[in-house]
């Protein structure tokens, strides 16, 4: 298993342009505001789910 | 990235790239242009690192050349995923392990495979197919290990719609391996008040799906919840370029398919699945291969999709400010149902 990051250092040492990488293009433009749990989000899953027993059917 | 590099190969775009009918020719050439846009990202990443990934030059540019000449592993995208967050966070030791396992992938199988989940919390790997499919932190669900019985039964009735689907829907049959090179079986939580899933894809796990293996109900709603799946990787497909839509993720709005509101992205998803799996359901009724009692389940749910696709383009049509891609895209699937509806 690889361990989760555990300390954040506020220089980065290697800045990318999300701009340049294929399916970051949909965060690139607020990249700065962007924090990685929301950029994952963004790029994100599609489940198919069910709630609870309900029925919301086929939605991402 | 709009340009192809130097070093890539020039792609030929089919004539009928956003056309609504299912093609394999069109899903390899979608194939194609993932890798080779994977291929352009790390390229760009190793070039933007200067050396502070210890990347070895060799093995790295051989899986560069493999990754723009044949099919690869669903989970090369998940680690290049994972890499870029970690550099984000400035891990870049984390980065170079990643970036090194991923190059180290073996090749996929030349068919299309179904394989079991291996345990996410002792399995790296299996970690990685959870955290690729899981990421909508207001709907947060367990993915375990499929139990040996119902992986065996799944599998079977898997197969069962492939079969259904190459007598009945050979293109659909064709373009699906031609999509996806796994299907990863998988299953959810049993409480009845738990958050859990029929199946699942993601951008970053290009060419897998994962299917809740507890979940079956018969080789006719196998045969929908494949085309449900891959016309997610198919929308994947033509978003390699940029977004189908331009909403931002928190803007949300009220989803026919969902009690929550939802972002657009996820709607127009929704509305172009569930054109694709009515159209599973015409062309196999009207092929005349399904029994008495199959036939009128597809009647069920052909008008239950067609109810369903109703609702999601009214909001996206209301909504959703669409690129040109996804413009032509969504208007494909909505002259089909209005074809098919006559």
């Amino acid at each position: 298993m690889l361990e989760k990051p555990v300390m954040k250092s506020t220089t980065k040492r290697i800045k990318l342009d999300w701009g340049n990488l294929l399916g970051f293009e949909q965060v690139k433009s607020a990249q700065n505001n962007r924090h990685s749990a929301e950029a994952r989000a963004i790029i994100g899953g599609k489940i198919g789910a069910k709630i609870g027993g309900k029925i919301p059917p086929i939605e991402a | 990235m709009n340009s192809i590099s130097s070093t890539s190969p020039v792609l030929t775009v089919p004539d009928n790239l956003h056309a609504f009918t299912p093609n394999a020719d069109r899903a390899r050439f979608l194939d194609h242009r993932m890798r080779q846009r994977l291929a352009q990202s790390l390229r760009y990443i190793r070039s933007e690192s200067d050396g502070q990934l210890s990347l070895e030059s060799e093995s790295f540019d051989k899986f560069l050349a493999q990754l723009e000449s044949r099919t690869v592993s669903p989970l090369a995208f998940t680690y290049y995923n994972e890499a870029v967050l970690a550099i984000e966070e400035d891990d870049l030791d984390r980065a170079t392990r990643l970036l090194r396992d991923m190059s180290e992938l073996p090749p996929p199988a030349t068919t299309l495979q179904i394989q079991e989940l291996a345990n996410p919390t002792t399995d790296f790997k299996a970690e990685l197919y959870v955290r690729a499919i899981d990421t909508d932190p207001g709907m947060k669900f367990q993915v375990f290990p499929p139990p040996p019985h119902a992986a065996a039964a799944c599998r079977e009735q898997i197969n069962q719609a492939l079969r259904l689907m190459q007598e009945g829907d050979p293109e659909l049959a064709a373009e699906i391996p031609a999509l996806l090179r796994e299907i990863i079986l998988a299953a959810g939580s049993e409480d009845p008040k738990a958050f859990t899933f029929d199946g699942g894809s993601s951008f970053m796990l290009w060419g897998a799906i994962l299917i809740n293996a507890n979940r079956r109900d018969g080789e006719l709603a196998m045969a929908q919840m494949l085309a449900h799946e891959s016309a997610h990787n198919l929308l994947f497909g033509f978003s390699a370029n940029g977004p189908l839509v331009e909403n931002t993720a928190d803007e949300l709005y009220p989803s026919p398919l969902r009690a929550d509101p939802r972002p657009m992205d996820g709607i127009y998803h929704a509305t172009f699945v569930t054109a694709r799996m009515y159209r599973v359901m015409r062309t196999l009724l009207d092929s005349g291969i399904l029994s008495r009692e199959q036939e009128e389940k597809a009647r069920k749910d052909l008008a239950e999709d067609a109810r369903l696709f109703q609702l999601g383009i009214d909001t996206v049509q209301k909504y959703a400010r669409l690129t040109e891609v996804g413009e032509a895209v969504i208007q494909g699937a909505t002259d089909y149902m209005a074809d098919a509806s006559r």
